[in-house]
């Protein structure tokens, strides 16, 4: 490169043409509109919103439709919006179906048969119907062939009949970063095998409750996940080993264009699979000793968070990120699902909500005893097959409060002592094991995991109330 | 073939062509223009920022030329900067914005990219009081009007 200098560069200097020339602008609001929003578009979620606030200028220049349709496509791509565009146009004449056919079809949204006593699978092996709400149909019918990556071609004009509102309301759904149990896919969900309860001291106030399923399966999408390493925590709460162990907790990546089917055929990003309870409880934050010390022992005092062991690195490009809870055999009960989370390791705030995991929880002895008092050994299950087998039912102890049995009695003691102390002290939530008898026992009685459930106190009364009846029975013959 | 560039303060730049053309707006002139030696005026940019735009110019000169079009791909994080241009934009501020400006009047994308993602860069992590303070923003808003514009966007806080 020459240059040649004629004249000293200078400060507001009338050039030839006798022009008074510009300053250099010294507020960011200043500058143009077009580089005003072409930064907009370059800025995190967070930090558009608050460049928002800014000032009136700005707040007008960027907050416009056309700057949210960019973000919201440049984040979660457009195929999830072509439902809505094609509610919005009239309907095109038949095609051939052989453009219909570019999506690989998770078509088969039934759940699996639900007869207790003969489970079996679905017909595919993933039967989530992620998309149901966006209108699967509609995408596969109007999306066309869509080239993959970097280079991939788009055409912004298809989707822009979608108003700044419902991209902004969109944008504020898909954005999340922690996702309620009411918002996942979980098969079998309904009265019978998993059911959502309402739980106030929970983080979004619901649960979801495994009372007694074959076929775990539980699923949900992150979307449009930007670039980063993230952590991936579940808020469970565990009460027996059934759920957790040999279970499959795994997380996939995929294109934020493509159906959550796809899962199916690319390998998984992050797959833990506990083989013991010690193995599972080690990705956790929950002091626990010794919880192989009892059956049917509450394995966590309150609510834990499951932290997978592994980063999740998102590269490149805003991605989905496909998280599973599966376990595909085995009767399994006593699980409680708050919500699912995504950790961003790279933002100094975010990265705070990693938890300590209890290996690494030096104020936690490992051998130190659990003081056992208030918890409950016994499934409400086996509380009933005692009182069906004798013909009778014990006589419950003040514990419950001189409740009877009733629907709901002992889940409802049961929060009433978890919203009464914290997490970390917190008394177990109502014991829903799985009953050590037949599956078909136990799918009887997991209608009965609401009865009350008297403390070991009470037994011994029973026992030594009846040995003492006997004695007396025989002294008096 | 060497192209002559006037900057504003009249001091001259005699760069390769193929340096030059990175500038779709200099590109477009030369093709209006035609074989000619006569020097090529740019008004609306200072010597020392014409140096530094030249200067990209000349380390990129071998990078594939974007296709500017709408339909393409939208693009890509704010971390997503080389070495050599997060050094080359380690300047002030006022300098970082008439770089932004010389880019989007000579129409270099990928350097109007850089610069914006840079400012993106600056802006993460602060407040809406700390934006405003670090780029001389002129708060314009009514206490009412900022309580509201901040409880609708409320959300993105942990987004």
């Amino acid at each position: 490169m020459e240059n040649t200098e004629q004249e000293q560069p200078g400060l507001a200097s009338t050039n030839e043409t006798g022009t008074q020339d510009t300053p250099p602008p010294k507020s960011l609001c200043e500058m143009p509109p077009e580089v005003l929003m072409h930064i907009a578009l370059a800025l995190p979620c967070r930090e558009f919103a608050r460049m928002l606030q800014t000032s009136r200028y700005i707040h007008d220049t960027i907050n416009t439709h056309w700057i949210w349709h960019m973000r919201f496509t440049t984040r979660f791509g457009q195929t999830i919006l072509q439902p809505l565009v094609r509610s919005r146009t009239p309907t095109p004449p038949p095609v051939s179906t052989r453009s219909s056919q570019v999506l690989n079809t998770s078509t088969c949204n039934e759940n699996p048969p639900s007869v207790p006593s003969a489970p079996s699978p679905p017909t595919t092996e993933n039967t989530h119907d992620i998309h149901t709400e966006q209108g699967e149909e509609a995408c596969e019918a109007m999306k066309p062939a869509i080239s993959k990556g970097k280079n991939r071609k788009v055409d912004l004009r298809k989707t822009t009949k979608v108003s700044k509102e419902e991209l902004v309301s969109l944008y504020k759904k898909y954005s999340r970063m922690i996702l309620p149990a009411e918002d996942m896919d979980i098969v079998h969900m309904g009265d019978r095998y998993w059911k959502m309860i309402e739980y106030p001291s929970s983080h979004f106030g619901k649960l979801a409750e495994l009372m007694s399923v074959w076929w775990m399966d539980v699923a949900v999408v992150f979307r449009g996940v930007p670039p980063g390493r993230y952590r991936i925590q579940w808020r469970l709460s565990v009460t027996s080993e059934a759920p957790v162990v040999n279970s499959e907790f795994r997380a996939v990546l995929f294109d934020k264009d493509e159906n959550a089917s796809i899962t199916s055929t690319i390998p998984e990003a992050i797959m833990f699979k506990p083989r013991t309870v010690q193995e599972f409880t080690e990705q956790t934050d929950s002091k626990v000793a010794k919880a192989d010390r009892k059956p049917f022992r509450n394995l966590f005092r309150g609510f834990a968070t499951l932290e997978l062991p592994a980063d999740l690195v998102v590269d490149e490009d805003y991605q989905n990120v496909f998280v599973q809870i599966r376990n595909h055999e085995g009767w399994k009960s006593g699980l409680y699902i708050d919500y699912v989370r995504l950790v961003d390791l790279d933002d100094p705030v975010r990265s705070k909500d990693r938890i300590a995991l209890r290996t690494d929880n030096s104020g936690c002895n490992v051998d130190e005893p659990v003081n056992d008092e208030g918890e409950e050994y016994y499934p409400s299950s086996s509380n009933s097959w005692f009182g069906n087998a004798l013909g009778f039912r014990p006589n419950l102890t003040k514990n419950d409060s001189g409740s009877s049995r009733r629907p709901g009695g002992a889940r409802s003691r049961a929060f009433r002592h978890v919203a009464e102390l914290s997490d970390a002290s917190a008394t177990s939530l109502s014991p829903t094991t799985s009953a050590p008898s037949s599956p078909h026992l136990s799918a009887t009685n997991t209608g009965n995991n609401r009865d009350n459930q008297p403390s070991p106190g009470s037994w011994y009364k029973f026992f030594a109330f009846l040995v003492i009846y006997c004695m007396y029975i025989s002294w008096t013959q | 073939m060497p192209v002559t560039l006037t900057s504003l303060d009249d001091v001259k730049f005699t760069v390769d062509k193929e340096v030059a053309e990175r500038s779709i707006l200099i590109k477009n002139m030369i093709e209006d223009v035609g074989e000619s030696d006569s020097p090529i005026p740019l008004p609306n940019v200072s010597s020392a920022v014409l140096k530094k735009v030249i200067e990209y110019c000349e380390h990129h000169r071998n990078d594939p030329v974007q296709v500017q079009d709408e339909t393409d791909d939208p693009r890509k994080r704010s971390n997503d900067i080389e070495e050599w241009d997060m050094k080359f934009m380690t300047v002030d501020q006022e300098m970082l914005f008439e770089i932004i400006l010389a880019a989007n009047y000579l129409d270099i994308k990928p350097l109007l990219d850089v610069g914006c993602k840079t400012v993106a860069n600056i802006i993460k992590g602060k407040t809406p009081e700390e934006i405003r303070k670090v780029f001389n923003i002129v708060n314009d808003f009514t206490p009412e009007e900022e309580a509201q514009i901040k409880k609708e966007n409320e959300w993105a806080e942990d987004r």
